[in-house]
């Protein structure tokens, strides 16, 4: 079974609901999943994350804000592992990594995957061109099979597993530093991470 | 400052597209073309940029001999120069490969910040200019929607799903330009005469195979028709069946 690394993001110690779902999507092509969690509260999501499927989970702890520093720490570990695949969730922080991880990897990049399989090491994509007007499969002959998977798409389903977890200390010296963040309102659902969009029309008369 | 921005002819947004008959590739038959959205807005920021720090921009794409049109209407918008690397096959690169080629010829341009779009809108993978930043070993920032540069610091803002994050970086950088940052100008009359004799040179480099493999390429699925449950206060009833019992989201 192939090693695939997986990025979860993590909010409060609350592991995305996209990134179970890329480890979902990682498990479905019979992988072994590798998962990494970075930031404040890592190590409360790592915790949940055998439960999904994860088999190892590691956790990075201390460094800085630095999209730089931790694709260098993601690649590192794919390197370690060493991973057939790596994977992250469409989102803007799955989408700003991983791209830096390829290069690390000297991988190309599957952006916003709907549909991934594996027979052995090698990897399909299913992912859309022109904002969907066609669907191209694409098979990969890159040294580690790098994507990011589009949210809603793929099954985040409960494998009632434990994961093994390990500390590692993160990089710095990153070139690029997040300074801040001006949050949304609490509570407030992300469209991206919503079951269900409901889209009104002129008829409603008024939200 | 040298400034370059980067920009990828695209099939134009109300495009009809057709899959080829070999169900690998697509018709491009018949296709007008455009410059992505997002790499309009690339543009746009590095003349900016030019404007307020001095220096200058060079136009830099992967294309065929038609994108001297692009480039030059940017040169008419206020870029100094503008280089094509002539490829005929820019539009099935994969996106190791067009970073690649792009990132040599970055290198040779001593340029110390680069504009990209957040993504070409024909492929959309959105991953070029980070790749290119990671083996120059720049700073690079995407999705950036506010940018601002002193001396050789710069900070931006870039759009997440948390909420707008403020990131400082060092030049050289690597900008991937979202939506917002910009409203991009129109060529003048004046502009468009200064530069229509100009030169935009061709230049030939060392190719990188792609990665990736298309093995079939297909229309997406046909979206089921639109069905009126009723009208009025008498198909609630209706529709909240359907939305339990068909659709499943009650």
């Amino acid at each position: 079974m192939p090693n695939i690394v997986v990025f979860v993001e993590q909010l409060s110690g609350k592991p995305s609901r996209a990134s179970l779902e890329c480890i979902g999507a990682a498990r479905s092509c019979g992988g072994t999943v590798t998962a990494i969690v970075a930031g404040a509260g890592a190590d409360a999501a790592a915790a949940e994350l055998g439960r999904f499927g994860a088999a190892k989970a590691v956790v990075l702890t201390g460094g800085e804000a630095s999209p730089d520093a931790l694709a260098a720490d993601l690649a590192a570990i794919a390197k370690e592992q060493g991973a057939k695949a790596f994977l992250a969730a469409a989102t803007s922080a799955g989408r700003d990594l991983a791209p830096r991880v390829a290069a690390l990897l000297d991988s190309t990049l599957f952006s916003d995957c709907t549909a991934l399989s594996a027979q052995g090491d090698a990897f399909t994509a299913v992912r859309p061109w022109l904002a969907g007007k066609a669907i191209a499969t694409l098979g990969s002959s890159a040294p580690v099979f790098c994507a990011t998977t589009r949210p809603n798409v793929f099954a985040a389903s409960e494998a009632g597993g434990k994961a093994e977890l390990t500390t590692r200390a993160a990089q710095s010296g990153g070139k690029a530093k997040v300074t801040g963040i001006a949050a949304k309102a609490i509570g407030k659902l992300d469209v991206k991470e919503a079951p269900v969009v409901v889209s009104g029309g002129r008829g409603m008369k008024g939200p | 400052m040298k400034i370059v921005a980067c920009i990828k002819r695209v099939p134009t947004t109300e495009a009809q597209v057709k899959v080829a008959a070999d169900q690998k590739s697509l018709d491009t038959a018949g296709l007008s073309w455009m410059t992505s959205f997002y790499d309009e807005i690339a543009v746009e920021e590095a003349i900016r940029t030019k404007e307020k720090h001095g220096g200058d921009v060079t136009v830099l794409t992967l294309g065929s001999a038609e994108a001297s049109k692009d480039v030059r209407e940017f040169m008419a918008r206020g870029a100094d120069a503008g280089v094509i690397l002539k490829d005929d096959q820019w539009h099935a690169r994969d996106v190791r490969s067009s970073a690649r080629i792009l990132c040599a010829r970055i290198q040779k341009s001593g340029a110390e910040i680069a504009f990209f779009g957040k993504l070409a809108t024909d492929r959309d993978n959105g991953g070029v200019g980070p790749m290119i930043a990671t083996w120059l070993g720049w700073a690079c920032v995407s999705d950036v929607v506010a940018l601002e540069i002193a001396g050789t610091q710069g900070t931006a803002k870039r759009e997440t799903e948390q909420g707008i994050e403020t990131v400082s970086f060092s030049l050289p950088a690597v900008i991937t330009c979202q939506k917002g940052l910009n409203e991009p100008r129109r060529a003048n009359l004046k502009g468009i005469m200064a530069v229509k004799q100009k030169p935009i040179p061709e230049e030939a480099f060392e190719d990188v195979p792609n990665q990736q493999q298309v093995q079939k390429v297909e229309p997406p699925p046909a979206r089921k028709p639109g069905r009126i449950v009723g009208e009025g206060a008498a198909a609630v009833p209706a529709l909240i069946q359907a939305l339990r019992n068909e659709a499943g989201v009650v």
